[in-house]
């Protein structure tokens, strides 16, 4: 009888432990670090690459369309440029000087499960500039003046930088993406 | 070694439920998920996504942006996609139904603000060796973009950002004047 039950908990175990393991993997697998020494990481779409099904499971999963690698490429960062989580509570200063896309947004989300009813989100076409051309986008709980996105959820936030792909001979990983400074907390 | 051999057996069970997980459950649950939200968009009609579902499935985007869908079905014959496009960035991507990218174009790419596409069945094994050349007599081929699809159903989406709701009034407009019928034989 002992036998018995250990054979049906290995087989549990099995079963289990395969199914978790697609989630687990999902998150790790899908998204590459986008650039050395940055906390952005790229989520790499692209068909026959052995990263998408991950990739594409990972929105898939969050009931989102996975956008077509060959027109969008997606960046995701919850970490600010000194290595710590970014937090709700926290102020953050985005800044970028020029990122080579016709158009792009930057949205703010739970860490966890993305909300989507609820997601605060900026793009290239609301952003206001600053004379040679950089941007600032303050991510606060409190108005801040300038681009400003308020975080709809309370604990640990991640950005969403969706660029659009236009077609130029540009790699995705040759973007210069946006660093983010902790202001206070 | 009994014992050894239900480990083996374990971890065997645990890769096919971890493959078997990334390659149906996501699709699954996207599709669900779309039935549910876009339960009262017809099949095989053009439509301008309603802000909330569009708020659901794309959180990433501004509530701005303008998305049409045409949820299209192949099991009766193929569809005939008549877009119009204002003058201005779009993308249109074609899904299968659970969510994998099988074409795009961009307004770069078509250089148009107008765009036919046929959406028919990739042809099976045994359409192939008694192939005709049926396209030389298919006046929606001859004249605009063909895809074929391995599944029969899917969805064409297309993108077009936008800043304000007076402009987005504008390009729903536009975009509202597209069409998605059962292309005629």
């Amino acid at each position: 009888m002992p036998r018995a039950t250990a054979k049906i908990f290995l087989l549990l175990c099995g079963l289990f432990g395969g199914w978790a393991s697609a989630l687990y993997f999902v998150d790790d697998l899908g998204s590459a670090a986008a650039s050395p020494n940055g906390n952005w990481r790229i989520w790499n779409l692209g068909a026959g690459t052995s990263s998408n099904p991950y990739a594409v499971a990972h929105f898939l999963l969050a009931g989102q369309v996975p956008p077509a690698q060959s027109l969008f490429w997606i960046y995701t960062s919850g970490r600010d440029d000194d290595g710590n989580r970014l937090r709700s509570e926290c102020v953050y200063m985005v800044s970028t000087k020029n990122l080579p896309s016709r158009w792009w947004s930057l949205s703010v989300e739970p860490s966890d499960i993305p909300d989507a009813t609820s997601t605060p989100v900026i793009s290239s076409d609301q952003i206001v500039r600053g004379v040679d051309g950089s941007m600032i986008i303050a991510i606060a709980r409190h108005p801040i003046p300038g681009n400003w996105v308020r975080p709809a959820h309370d604990g640990d936030i991640q950005l969403q930088l969706l660029v659009s792909n236009d077609g130029s001979s540009q790699e995705a990983s040759s973007v210069v993406l946006p660093s983010v400074q902790r202001v206070g907390c | 070694m009994r014992d050894f051999y239900w480990v083996v057996v374990a971890v065997v069970l645990a890769v096919v439920v971890h493959i078997v997980t990334l390659i149906f459950a996501p699709g699954y649950v996207f599709e669900n998920n779309l039935n549910r939200l876009a339960a009262n968009i017809p099949i095989n009609q053009f439509f301008v996504l309603p802000r909330e579902a569009q708020r659901k499935i794309f959180p990433e985007y501004p509530q701005d942006a303008i998305f049409g869908i045409c949820r299209f079905d192949l099991t009766v014959g193929p569809v005939e996609l008549k877009a119009s496009l204002p003058d201005t960035l779009w993308t249109l991507t074609v899904y299968s139904k659970s969510g994998k990218t099988l074409y795009t174009v961009t307004d770069q790419q078509a250089g148009s603000d107008t765009l036919n596409l046929k959406l028919a069945m990739a042809p099976g094994l045994l359409d192939i060796f008694s192939a005709k050349g049926e396209d030389d007599d298919d006046p929606v081929a001859s004249s605009g973009w063909k895809v074929l699809s391995s599944d029969e159903r899917g969805f064409a989406l297309f993108w077009v950002p936008s800043y304000d709701q007076a402009m987005r009034a504008n390009l729903s407009e536009t975009l509202a004047k597209s069409s998605c019928n059962r292309a005629s034989s």
